[in-house]
C-alpha cells in the first residue's frame, strides 16, 4: 500500500516536470505544425540560465529565498521574449512551405548546434543550483517525506496548464490562435496576421521551455546530456497525449510519470523501456495519441 | 544496364585504392562503406516517404550478431557472419514490421526511435552480453586467416568493398525495378497507389525488411572492422548520424550515399583532431546548410548546378522537376 501511494505521488511529481517540459513542445506543433527537436536544448538552456542567474548574478544572501524563484522566472521570460521572435522569424518561417520532414531535420540541426554551444559556453562539467530546492522545506504526506519544492512543481505545472488553457479558450488572442491552429490559410484570408500569431506562439512555447528548465534545475544536475534526455521524454509524452493537444500533454505526462515511478520502484533498470513500452501500447490502441484532434486525410 | 557495366572498372579502382592507401585510410573506408550500407537501408525507407529515427536497431543487431556468433559458436568467417547479421536484422525487421507499417510521418519516426531505444536499454541492462561496456568482436577470420594476418594482404578491406559494392548494385537495381518505382509512388501518394490496386503497406513492409537486412549487413561489417560493439550502436544519436548521411547523399543516387558516408568519416577524423568539442555543432551547421541549399542531397544539387550553368534559366521557366504542393 505504501509502495502504491509512493508510486502515485512520485508519478505526480515526475509527471508535472514532464508536463512543463512537454507543453511548449505540443504548443509549437499545434500552432506552427513543426516538430521542434530543439525544444530539448531550449529546456536545457533554461536550466543553464537559471544556474547562471542564481549562482552567478544573485548575491549569496538571496539565493535561498523567494527572490531566486522570481529571478529565475524573470530570466526565462526575458530570454524567451528576446529569442522567440528571432528564431521564429529568422529561421523557421522559411521552412513552412516545404516538406514537414525538412523542418524536423532543421530543428534537429539546431538541436545539435545548441548542444555544443551549451558545452562551449558553460563547459562540460555539470552545474548545481541546489539553493532554491530548500525553500519549501520538507513535507510529509501520509507518512512519506517529500521535499516541498516537488509539490511546488506540481502546483506550477497545474498553474501553467490552467493558464495556457485559459489563454487559448477564453481570451480573444487565444481564440484567434485556435483559428490559426485549425486552418492558417483561411485565418489569413479573414485578416489575421498569421506571422505574428506564429511568432507569438513560438515565443510562448520558448518561454514555457525556459520556465520548465529553469524550475527543474534545482532538482537535477544540469549537465551536458540534459537536452537529449528531455526531448526523448517529451516525444513520448506528446505522442501519447496527441500532438497539439494541451490536455493530451497533461494526460501523457501523468501516464509517463506514473510509469517511470513504477519502474523506478520495481525495476529501476527498465525505466526508459517502460516509458517507450507505454508509448507503443498507446499507439497500438490509438494511432494518433489519446486526445488527438480528428483530421481529414489529403487525397 | 549501363550502370552495372560501370561496376567492373569501379571494383578494379576500389581494390587498387585499397592496396595503395595507408592503414588508417582503409579502416576509415571500411567503416564508411559499412555505414553507407545502413544508410542505403534508410534511403529505401525515405523513398517510401518514411523517416526512420531508429535504424540503430538494425545496425546494433548486425553488430551484436557478429560479436555473439563469432565469440560463442565456432563460426568466424567474415562473409558468413555478415550474412548472419543481415538475416538476424532482417528477421527483427520482419517482426516489428507489422506494427511499424501502420504509421506514417512523425509517428513512424517516433515509433522506430522508441524501438531502437528499447533495444538500447535492453542491451545496457544485460551484463551477459557486455552491458554498457559492450563486447569484443575480434574473432573474425577472412578465408581462414585471422584479422591481423589477413590485413597484410588487405583482405578485410577487399572483402568489405566487394560486399558493399555487390549489395549496392543489387539495391540500385532494385530501386530501378518495378518494386522500386512502386515504393517511390507509395512515398508520393499512398492513396492513389491503393486505388491502382497495389497494397502500400505490403510495399513498405518489404522495403522495411530489405532496409533491416542492409542495416544488419552494415553493422556486421563495421563490427568486424572495429572489433568492438557497444549499446551505443542502438542509441538515437547514431541513427541521427545515418539520417545526416542520407540527407547529404540524397535519395536519388546510391553512389552519392557512399560518397557522403566517406565524407562524414573523413570530416569526423579531421574534427576529432582539430576541434573535438564542436563536432556536433559542425554536423548541425552542415545539416542545416544542406537542407537549405540542397534538400535533395548533394548529388541533386550538383546536377542542378551543372544544368543551370549549361543552360541559364530565363524568367518564368521551370526545370520541370518542381511539383507544386496542393493545399
Amino acid at each position: 500500500m505504501d509502495v502504491c501511494l509512493g508510486i502515485l505521488i512520485d508519478g505526480l511529481i515526475h509527471g508535472s516536470r514532464l508536463f512543463l517540459a512537454a507543453v511548449g513542445f505540443t504548443l509549437t506543433f499545434g500552432v506552427l505544425k513543426i516538430v521542434n527537436v530543439a525544444h530539448g536544448s531550449f529546456f536545457a538552456l533554461g536550466a543553464y540560465f537559471a544556474a547562471t542567474v542564481v549562482t552567478g548574478v544573485l548575491p549569496e544572501a538571496y539565493r535561498g529565498g523567494a527572490l531566486s524563484l522570481v529571478a529565475i522566472a524573470g530570466a526565462a521570460l526575458a530570454a524567451a521574449v528576446l529569442l522567440g521572435p528571432l528564431v521564429e522569424r529568422g529561421v523557421f518561417q522559411w521552412f513552412y512551405k516545404g516538406n514537414e520532414l525538412n523542418t524536423l531535420l532543421v530543428t534537429y540541426a539546431i538541436f545539435m548546434i545548441l548542444e555544443d554551444l551549451i558545452k562551449l559556453v558553460w563547459g562540460a562539467t555539470p552545474l548545481y543550483v541546489t539553493e532554491p530546492y530548500e525553500i519549501f522545506g520538507t513535507v510529509h504526506v501520509f507518512g512519506l517525506g517529500y521535499v516541498g519544492y516537488d509539490f511546488f512543481m506540481v502546483a506550477l505545472a497545474v498553474g501553467v496548464g490552467l493558464a495556457v488553457w485559459f489563454a487559448l479558450n477564453r481570451t480573444n488572442a487565444g481564440k484567434i490562435t485556435l483559428a490559426v491552429i485549425h486552418n492558417a490559410e483561411i485565418s489569413r484570408c479573414m485578416g489575421v496576421k498569421v506571422g505574428a500569431v506564429f511568432a507569438a506562439a513560438f515565443t510562448v512555447s520558448l518561454f514555457l521551455a525556459f520556465l520548465g528548465g529553469a524550475f527543474t534545475a534545482p532538482m537535477i544536475s544540469v549537465g551536458a546530456g540534459l537536452g537529449a534526455d528531455v526531448i526523448l521524454l517529451s516525444f513520448a509524452v506528446v505522442i501519447i497525449g496527441g500532438l497539439g493537444s494541451i490536455e493530451g500533454a497533461a494526460i501523457g505526462a501523468l501516464l509517463v510519470g506514473i510509469a517511470t515511478a513504477a519502474a523506478v520502484n520495481v525495476a529501476p533498470q527498465l525505466q526508459l523501456f517502460c516509458v517507450y513500452a507505454v508509448m507503443t501500447l498507446v499507439l497500438i490502441v490509438r494511432p494518433s495519441g489519446l486526445m488527438a484532434a480528428a483530421s481529414a486525410r489529403q487525397i | 544496364m549501363p550502370f552495372i557495366l560501370s561496376a567492373i572498372p569501379l571494383a578494379a579502382f576500389a581494390v587498387t585504392a585499397v592496396w595503395l592507401l595507408p592503414g588508417w585510410a582503409t579502416v576509415l573506408i571500411q567503416v564508411a562503406l559499412g555505414k553507407g550500407l545502413v544508410v542505403l537501408g534508410l534511403v529505401a525507407l525515405l523513398r517510401c516517404g518514411l523517416l526512420s529515427f531508429g535504424h540503430g536497431l538494425f545496425y546494433a543487431t548486425g553488430a551484436y550478431t557478429v560479436a555473439l556468433v563469432g565469440g560463442t559458436t565456432g563460426i568466424t568467417d567474415a562473409l558468413v557472419l555478415t550474412l548472419c547479421g543481415a538475416v538476424s536484422a532482417g528477421l527483427i525487421a520482419a517482426g516489428v514490421g507489422p506494427l511499424l507499417v501502420r504509421y506514417r510521418g512523425i509517428f513512424f519516426a517516433m515509433l522506430s526511435l522508441a524501438l531502437s531505444m528499447i533495444a538500447h536499454s535492453l542491451l545496457m541492462q544485460t551484463p551477459e552480453i557486455g552491458g554498457s561496456d559492450g563486447l569484443s568482436a575480434n574473432a573474425v577470420t577472412y578465408f581462414g586467416l585471422a584479422k591481423d594476418r589477413a590485413s597484410i594482404y588487405e583482405l578485410p578491406s577487399i572483402v568489405t568493398v566487394v560486399v558493399a559494392a555487390t549489395l549496392a548494385f543489387a539495391i540500385a537495381y532494385l530501386f530501378r525495378s518495378r518494386f522500386g518505382l512502386t515504393s517511390r509512388a507509395s512515398g508520393e501518394n499512398e492513396l492513389r497507389l491503393e486505388y491502382l490496386g497495389v497494397s502500400a503497406k505490403r510495399v513498405i513492409y518489404r522495403n522495411l525488411i530489405a532496409s533491416g537486412a542492409l542495416g544488419g549487413a552494415g553493422g556486421a561489417l563495421v563490427a568486424a572492422t572495429i572489433g568492438h560493439v557497444s549499446p551505443d550502436y542502438a542509441y538515437w544519436t547514431t541513427s541521427g548520424e545515418f539520417i545526416f548521411i542520407a540527407i547529404v547523399g540524397g535519395t536519388s543516387s546510391v553512389g552519392a550515399i557512399f560518397l557522403a558516408s566517406v565524407l562524414l568519416e573523413l570530416a569526423r577524423s579531421v574534427a576529432m583532431q582539430a576541434a573535438p568539442h564542436t563536432w556536433q555543432m559542425t554536423l548541425g551547421i552542415f545539416l542545416f546548410l544542406t537542407i537549405v541549399f540542397a534538400p535533395n542531397g548533394l548529388g541533386d544539387a550538383v546536377r542542378r548546378l551543372a544544368r543551370n550553368l549549361r543552360a541559364p534559366r530565363r524568367i518564368g521557366q521551370t526545370d520541370g522537376n518542381e511539383y507544386g504542393r496542393s493545399t
